[in-house]
């Protein structure tokens, strides 16, 4: 039964989310990305974030997972919660964070070496003695990237196309088997083709996992989510249902940015 | 509401290794540190100490330096004038040829000749200084008695061409980069509009890198400034200034490889009169050296806009 | 002005800025090739036997060897360190930008004015004399802000999403530095410590200046042995005017340069073995 179902849907809004943001508000220098935004994000639930370029969508993304603070200069107010627990408390280890709340970047580098070198970076920096070779096998399937079987591994990875790249870069999340995962611009620099297959790919995942993604292509955000977020210029204007939000906006920004006659 | 700092992402708390690391880096740095506090605070100390036997005064408007003179005199001016001399000289020398040289090389020398070229430049660069101020002395001085014979045996031109070859390289290297960080986008884009190759390089690339060019010619200035072996065997050691550069010149550096060739007593008036000078020089090629520097930063940050393919 | 005409005039100025490059690259080989010419005949020519017997040769490569390898030994590892650390861990805050730019900027403080530091620091103050060991603490030390700078221009380059992704990883920042950015900046690291070196190991001034034997016949076995070098030797056998003498400087001009260029491949056989390992 997918947790997207009627009965559990009703359910998952009552228990804890599992990210959620209380008037955060993150400003780079002088520049402030996003002013006062809170919103929830239930387990289980596929999540897309619209709007314009430079709206903070993946200032956003970043922000679940403690990635802004790598930015010098970057301040943060406001409160991000992580089942409950505040993301920022004393106890909270980031790389522990980063490695339950996995996010595959827009600029998705390559580690030098193999595909393997690549899958194995994450589990030996969590110390993971296991059986490497095996966890990668299960992350390089579960990302489409094992139809000709081992020798994947060994490829270098600066020798896959654009679309074996974003697959490998899932895959390296993936097989930190996170809670959450964050995806910015998933399809973007792909052709068509290969755009629409890595997208099954995330529709794939919805099943697993926990997804928030950033998307200029809001028709994308249409096939792919359960709850849609409009940002603008760093505020979150409108949040909900995408089937709602999408038929029957109520903010009429939104509404201007879904049929294009945004100024 | 709670505000968090942003910090650089490391956790001494999580991982003993992650804080010895840390703490290791942070050792090395504060080496570095020290290290360079030391050289500044012992040219301090002394000059200090020198200028409580000298007054200042005299240091700037003595007409004339010469230390151990039975009537000293302490005037900073000559030696600042003859480097002067020496930097300016070898930079008009070596301008033109490294300017034209870096032009060539970014934008129309072949794959053969432009290789071949990086590896003489690379090698000039590597030539140490005491090499080159035998390569003065006794080839380039006799070389350029033959045009004019009455050419002092140690000189300033002589000194000037040489110190102009040492930083030539600095030039060059340095200016290219500059021109490379042009995008290779916007001349095209400038081809493409109608502009021949040439336009586009004269009237597009080289106002677009002027910043990052005058800032390598100011740190090769800087490398003349310093420049000491090439000057102490090929330009002398005169005590009078000559804006003759048929004859010899002293600068701060090669008075200073002068002095310390005498036995220097501590707490003598020229051991502090070392120090003294040494400071002067710390302060202007450091100087010049965040200048040049500020120079290259700005161009790149003024460079105009485009993929960098 | 008529489409021909202007094309005319493009084509001269093609042709005159192809002419001034050749010209202005001829004058660099020759240059160049002046130079070695210049080294190699008055090398060749070789000195008078009763000079060559007690000249000293030995002994400087023998210091110069030493200097190289305390010199790296001091430079390599605080400058790198100090390096890593400013690029990768310091915060950007103000007094931390200050230190950076005072190290940045005291790169371009000729090695001279070290020389003058060193002999109050290391030859007066530490009372080592005029050892091997002064002048090598005074070219470490004019050496570290070299290779921070070098090797801060390395670290640089490295993109910053590559630091990004591996910290979203989860990976701590040393395993970050360690296993992405020190292998990304590999080469540059290496290439930038062997230019600061090799100009380090070329550099007379300061050593000359701490108080360098202009005549020593012993080769030095210890730190503690009287300091004597390459560039120092060449610059005492060039000072003096008697007959033989520079051709003598001549031949240890060469020396030197051969030793130079053995350290300088040894470091580009590291650097290239550095680079095949990225792959």
């Amino acid at each position: 039964m997918s947790a997207r179902d009627e009965g559990t849907r009703t359910a998952g809004a009552e228990a804890v989310p599992v990210l959620s943001a209380e008037g955060l508000t993150v400003r780079f220098g002088e520049r402030t990305a996003l002013t006062d935004v809170s919103i929830e994000i239930p387990r289980g639930y596929t999540v897309s974030i619209i709007g314009p370029a430079g709206s903070g969508k993946t200032t956003l993304l970043r922000s679940f997972n403690r990635m802004n603070e790598v930015i010098p200069g970057s301040s943060q107010a406001g409160t991000i919660r992580f089942a409950g627990r505040n993301l920022h408390s004393a106890a909270m280890d980031p790389a522990e964070v980063r490695r339950r709340i996995g996010m595959v970047f827009e600029d998705a580098a390559l580690f030098p070496g193999s595909v393997f070198d690549n899958l194995a970076f994450g589990l030996r920096a969590r110390g993971e003695e296991g059986d490497l070779h095996g966890i990668a096998e299960a992350a390089l399937q579960a990302a489409g990237l094992w139809s000709e079987g081992a020798e994947i591994l060994e490829t270098r990875a600066g020798d896959l196309s654009a679309e074996e790249r974003r697959r490998m870069c899932i895959a390296r999340t993936l097989a930190l088997k996170p809670d959450v995962l964050l995806v910015d611009e998933p399809t973007s620099t792909l052709d068509p083709a290969a755009a629409s297959r890595v997208e099954s790919l995330i529709h794939a995942l919805r099943d697993d996992y926990t997804i928030v993604f950033a998307t200029c292509d809001h028709t994308q955000a249409g096939r792919l989510s359960d709850l849609t977020a409009y940002l603008d210029s760093g505020r979150l204007l409108e949040y909900g249902p995408t089937q709602t939000l999408f038929t029957n906006p109520r903010n009429p920004r939104t509404e201007f940015y879904l049929t294009g006659r945004l100024q | 509401m709670t505000a968090f700092r942003s910090s650089t992402g490391a956790h001494p708390r999580s991982d003993p290794r992650e804080r010895l690391m840390g703490g290791l880096l942070l050792g090395c740095t504060a080496l570095a540190v020290a290290s360079a506090a030391a050289v500044i605070g012992a040219l301090g100390l002394e000059t200090v100490r020198f200028f409580a036997d000298v007054p200042l005064s005299r240091f700037l408007a003595d007409l004339a330096w010469t230390p151990s003179a039975e009537e000293p005199g302490f005037g900073i001016l000559p030696l600042l004038a003859g480097t002067a001399q020496i930097a300016w000289g070898a930079t008009v020398m070596a301008l033109p040829v490294a300017l034209v040289l870096a032009v060539f090389l970014e934008f129309y020398a072949g794959k053969r000749t432009a290789s071949v070229m990086n590896a003489a430049v690379a090698a000039l660069s590597s030539v140490p200084a005491v090499v080159y101020g035998y390569f003065a002395l006794n080839f380039v001085t006799p070389a350029l008695k033959g045009v004019w014979p009455g050419l002092e045996a140690f000189n300033g031109i002589s000194a000037c061409l040489v110190v102009g070859l040492m930083i030539l390289p600095t030039i060059v290297v340095l200016s290219r980069e500059a021109l490379g960080a042009v995008p290779r986008s916007v001349l095209r884009q400038a081809v493409a509009l109608g502009a021949t190759r040439e336009r586009a390089v004269l009237r597009l690339a080289l106002p677009a890198a002027w910043l990052g060019v005058l800032g390598s010619v100011v740190l090769a200035m800087t490398r003349a400034v310093g420049e000491t072996m090439i000057v102490t065997l090929a330009a002398g050691n005169p005590t009078g200034v000559s804006w003759n550069p048929l004859e010899g010149v002293r600068t701060l550096t090669s008075f200073l490889a002068q002095a310390s060739m005498g036995d220097l007593a501590p707490g003598s008036i020229e051991y502090g009169a070392c120090f003294a000078v040494a400071a002067v020089l710390l302060l202007l090629t450091f100087g010049m050296h965040a200048l040049g520097r500020a120079l290259v930063s700005r161009g790149q940050a003024d460079a105009p806009g485009g993929s960098r393919s | 002005m008529s489409a021909p005409a202007r094309s005319r005039e493009t084509h001269r100025v093609r042709r005159w800025l192809r002419a001034l490059g050749g010209v202005a690259a001829g004058i660099t080989l020759a240059a160049l090739c002046m130079l070695a010419v210049v080294m190699l005949l008055n090398a060749g020519r070789g000195p008078d036997a009763g000079i060559s017997a007690h000249s000293g040769l030995l002994a400087a490569v023998a210091g110069t060897l030493w200097l190289a390898i305390l010199t790296a030994a001091i430079a390599v590892p605080v400058g790198v360190g100090a390096a890593v650390y400013l690029e990768e861990y310091a915060p950007r805050t103000r007094a931390w930008r200050f230190l950076a730019s005072v190290l940045a900027n005291l790169a371009g403080v000729p090695p001279v004015v070290y020389g003058i530091a060193g002999l109050a620091l290391f030859v007066r103050g530490m009372g080592l004399g005029p050892s091997i060991l002064a002048g090598g603490l005074t070219l470490g030390v004019l050496t570290v802000p070299r290779v921070i700078a070098n090797s801060r221009r390395a670290l640089a380059s490295v993109p910053e999403s590559l630091r990004w992704n591996a910290l979203a990883l989860g990976a701590t920042r040393w395993q970050v530095v360690r296993e992405q950015v020190l292998r990304a900046a590999a080469a540059g690291i290496v290439k930038g410590c062997s230019a600061a070196l090799v100009r380090a190991v070329g550099a007379a001034a300061p050593l000359l200046i701490i108080g360098a034997a202009s005549f020593t016949t012993f080769a030095p076995v210890s730190p503690s042995d009287p300091l004597t070098s390459l560039p120092t030797q060449i610059f005492a056998w060039t000072a003096r005017p008697q007959a033989g003498f520079p051709a003598l400087a001549a031949g240890a001009s060469v020396t030197l340069l051969f030793v130079m260029a053995l350290i300088g491949l040894v470091l580009w056989d590291i650097r290239r073995r550095h680079g095949e390992a990225r792959r």
